[in-house]
Order: C-alpha cells, then sequence, then structure tokens
C-alpha cells in the first residue's frame, strides 16, 4: 500500500503547476493589454486637448489640437473637429495583436 | 478496503476545485480589466464633449462679440458722420439741423439693424443648443450609444445651460425691443449720446451763429452685469460598456451600488463620468466700466466725436477661447457644479461623492 502512494503528491503537484503557470501567464497578458489600452486613451485623449504641450516625446501619438505654444488657440468657429491617435504595446501572445491603437475626438459634427 | 476506498478520486475533486477557483479568478480579472478600461474610456468622453460644448460656446461668444463690435463701429461712423463738419443747411433757425437729423435717422437704422444681427448670433439656439449638439456628439464619438445619456444638465433650471437661464431684453431706437435667451445675461446700454454743431443763420433768426444740437441718447451695444464665470458646462455622459461585466450588488431597479462605480438604471448597467469646461479669455463687452465709460459718452468739448467710445470698444475682445474646468472650480453662476451634480445624484437616485471629482 505505500509502494503504491508513493509519487501521488507529485503527479498532483504537475498537474497544478501548469495550470497554475497558464493562470499567472494570462492574467500578465491581460494585465498588458488593459494597460496598453488605459495608457493609449489617455494619450488620446491628452493629445487631442492639449497637442504636444505635455507629451512632447510621445512616439506613435498624431493628430491636432486646439492648443499651440503654451495655451488653448482662440474658438475660431462652431464646426470643428480635433482628434488624435495613440499607440501602445502590449504582450504579443498566440495570435492576438500586440499594439493597440486608440482614437479621441472633439467634433461638432 | 475499507481505508483505501474513500481516497479514490481525491485528486480530481481537488483538481476540479481548485480550476473553478482559478477560472473565477480570471474571470474576475476579466471584468475589472474591462471596467477600469471602459471606466477610463467614459471619463474621457466626458473630459471631451464638455470640452467641445466649451469650445463650440466660446466660438459662439466669438461671433456675438463681433457682432457687439459692429454695433460699435456703427455708432463710430454715425458721431464721425455728424461731428466731423458742421451742418449748414440754408436759411436755417434751429434748434436742429434738417440735413443732420436725417443722417440720425440712418445713423438708428444702421444701429438697429446691428442691434437685430446681435440679438440672432447671441440666441440660445445659435449658442448652447448648437454647442449641446457638439458635445453629443463627440460623446458617441468617443464612445459608442452615450448620445441617449449624455446630459449637460440643459433640463436643469439652475444650470448655465438651461434655456431659461439667461433671458436678455434689448431696445430699438424707435423704443421697441423684446426679450430672447441667450448664453450670458447680457445687458444693453440704452444712452449713447449723439449730437453734432450747426449753423443758425437767418433772417427770421433771432439768433445766429453756431449752435449744438441737444444730445439724442440711444441704445447701442451690449454687456454683462457679472463676469465671464457664468458661462461653463458640466457635463454628465454615460453608457452601457459594450462588453457585459460582473455587478457585485446587482438589484433590478437601479438600487444598488454597482460595481467600479458603474449604475444599475433598470436592468440597464451604466456608467457614469462628470466633467466641467468653460470659455474664457475674451470679453463681449465693457462690462467693468463706470456706466458713462459703458456707455461711450466721453465728450470732446461739445460734441460726442467718433473716437470718443474707443474705451467701450477696447474692451469688446474676440479671443475666447475654451479650458477644462474643476468640479470645486470657483465658477459662478445660478449653479455650482457640485450642486447641479447634487441635483442630478437624487434624480438617479444616488449620493455622488462630488469631491472624487475635484481635478
Amino acid at each position: 500500500m505505500a509502494k503504491r502512494r508513493r509519487g501521488q503528491s507529485a503527479v498532483e503537484t504537475m498537474m497544478i503547476v501548469p495550470l497554475v503557470a497558464v493562470t499567472v501567464l494570462a492574467l500578465y497578458y491581460l494585465w498588458s493589454v488593459i494597460f496598453a489600452s488605459e495608457n493609449a486613451h489617455l494619450r488620446a485623449r491628452e493629445y487631442a486637448l492639449h497637442g504636444e504641450r505635455y507629451l512632447p516625446d510621445a512616439d506613435g501619438v498624431r493628430g491636432s489640437a486646439p492648443f499651440s505654444g503654451s495655451n488653448y488657440e482662440r474658438a475660431d468657429s462652431t464646426s470643428f473637429t480635433f482628434w488624435a491617435t495613440a499607440k501602445d504595446e502590449s504582450l504579443g501572445v498566440f495570435a492576438a495583436p500586440d499594439e493597440i491603437e486608440t482614437t479621441a475626438i472633439i467634433t461638432s459634427e | 478496503m475499507l481505508i483505501r476506498h474513500p481516497r479514490r478520486g481525491q485528486a480530481a475533486v481537488f483538481v476540479a476545485l481548485c480550476l473553478m477557483a482559478l477560472l473565477l479568478v480570471i474571470a474576475f480579472a476579466t471584468n475589472t480589466g474591462i471596467v477600469t478600461n471602459d471606466r477610463i474610456r467614459m471619463q474621457e468622453a466626458a473630459d471631451l464633449s464638455t470640452y467641445a460644448v466649451a469650445y463650440s460656446e466660446a466660438a459662439s461668444l466669438n461671433d456675438i462679440t463681433e457682432a457687439n463690435q459692429d454695433i460699435a463701429e456703427a455708432v463710430r461712423e454715425c458721431r464721425d458722420d455728424l461731428t466731423g463738419h458742421i451742418w449748414d443747411t440754408p436759411c436755417n433757425c434751429g434748434p436742429t439741423d434738417p440735413w443732420a437729423e436725417w443722417q440720425i435717422e440712418l445713423c438708428k437704422m444702421e444701429i438697429d439693424a446691428a442691434i437685430y444681427r446681435f440679438t440672432s448670433v447671441a440666441s440660445y439656439s445659435r449658442t448652447v443648443k448648437r454647442a449641446l449638439g457638439a458635445g453629443r456628439a463627440t460623446a458617441g464619438a468617443n464612445f459608442t450609444g452615450t448620445e441617449a445619456h449624455t446630459s449637460f444638465f440643459e433640463k436643469f433650471p439652475g444650470s448655465p445651460t438651461s434655456a431659461s437661464a439667461h433671458w436678455v431684453s434689448y431696445a430699438l431706437s424707435d423704443g421697441w425691443g423684446g426679450t430672447f435667451n441667450s448664453i450670458a445675461p447680457f445687458e444693453q446700454v440704452q444712452d449713447t449720446a449723439f449730437n453734432y454743431q450747426f449753423v443758425e443763420h437767418c433772417d427770421e433768426c433771432e439768433v445766429t451763429g453756431i449752435a449744438v444740437r441737444s444730445t439724442v441718447h440711444l441704445p447701442t451695444w451690449f454687456y454683462k452685469d457679472s463676469q465671464d464665470p457664468d458661462v461653463w458646462v458640466a457635463g454628465r455622459v454615460a453608457g452601457t460598456p459594450e462588453k457585459r461585466f460582473l455587478d457585485t450588488d446587482f438589484r433590478a431597479g437601479g438600487a444598488d451600488k454597482g460595481y467600479f462605480g458603474a449604475s444599475s438604471m433598470g436592468g440597464d448597467d451604466l456608467l457614469v463620468s462628470y466633467a466641467v469646461a468653460k470659455p474664457y479669455d475674451g470679453s463681449v463687452g465693457p462690462t467693468a466700466l463706470p456706466d458713462y465709460l459703458r456707455s461711450g459718452n466721453i465728450p470732446a468739448g461739445w460734441l460726442y466725436i467718433g473716437d470718443s467710445g474707443w474705451l467701450a470698444e477696447e474692451t469688446m475682445v474676440d479671443e475666447y477661447r475654451a479650458r477644462m474646468a474643476g468640479i470645486q472650480d470657483d465658477l459662478a453662476g445660478p449653479a455650482a457644479p457640485t450642486t447641479l451634480i447634487a441635483l442630478d445624484g437624487a434624480v438617479l437616485g444616488k449620493s455622488w461623492d462630488t469631491s472624487k471629482f475635484e481635478h
């Protein structure tokens, strides 16, 4: 009887460890996607409002903003569109995209 | 046998329980991530849509200021025409000069036309209502499906965006006038002065020489009694996240606390975000000046010449721009943003902690 139970814990551990590892990796991947998405959204919002003023070195951010120099620009028209797109990278797992792009828009249309 | 039998399948049960726990952890983490991300997107939609309203209002205020400048320009030209020379109609004994009086009638028509244009440009539908459309368009462009749940508190009587918030009275030269609802509480200058010099000379005249016509007062340009902060906009953008998420305290009817700030509204879970923005840096008219300067009534000798209204005209600055503001910003007007949000919370059946929205 004692002989038959030998190694049972090791087998159970071997079954659990991959599951825990997959779970941790999944959570890590999820965190990276959420973080990248939030980061991209915040940068797009910031650029759409303030242009390059507070994002001078932001790679992958482009668009137009009602802001130049150190101040907001004069509101010229009630017909307007300002926009910004921002990218951020997440972990690339399997076939999932490793780049997240978001857009922020201020428009009258 | 009695000892060995109960242990069969023990590991399988243990593994199954572990799997369920792990799946729950992953599900919880996934939903937390989705809601957190949507929360950020919703706040972004609130910020940008409220800014869009403020930007549109700033552009309207620039148009209004230009319309006010047109009134001032009409006054300037009128004064120049009247005082540019001494009127000399043959055989005129006063107390006025017929040709100059005809000129005054033309001036009245031009000034009245400019006032009419002001009332059109400054109307609620051309300013605030148009801006609210921009805000809704921006909310929908940043977070699909939020248009229906987006509010800029225009239904709250105390809000600066309400159609009943600001009524403006205006008068024309003939005494007629009216009222209209507008973006701000504009007041109209009623006593801008006009006169001219003319020659009295004729055999029938008891007195001959150069006389000054008694002053004519006309309603002209507009100003505000209070300062610019009474024009601001608070926005609430709400919507259903595109993906379902866990609601840890769901109760149909909207009485629960929701999850991560979400609110249940009769079975639909809404994420709600607030923001405040305002136009600033311009000036429609001579708000802060003393009455005689506000009216442009600085006499040059006996006359009110074209340049005598320069100080009032200098205060018409069409440089409005828009900026984000804080919920706790020192904004004047019918209601503070915190009051509006408290009212909104009462309508939604929730008590919002406004300190969370200070920024």
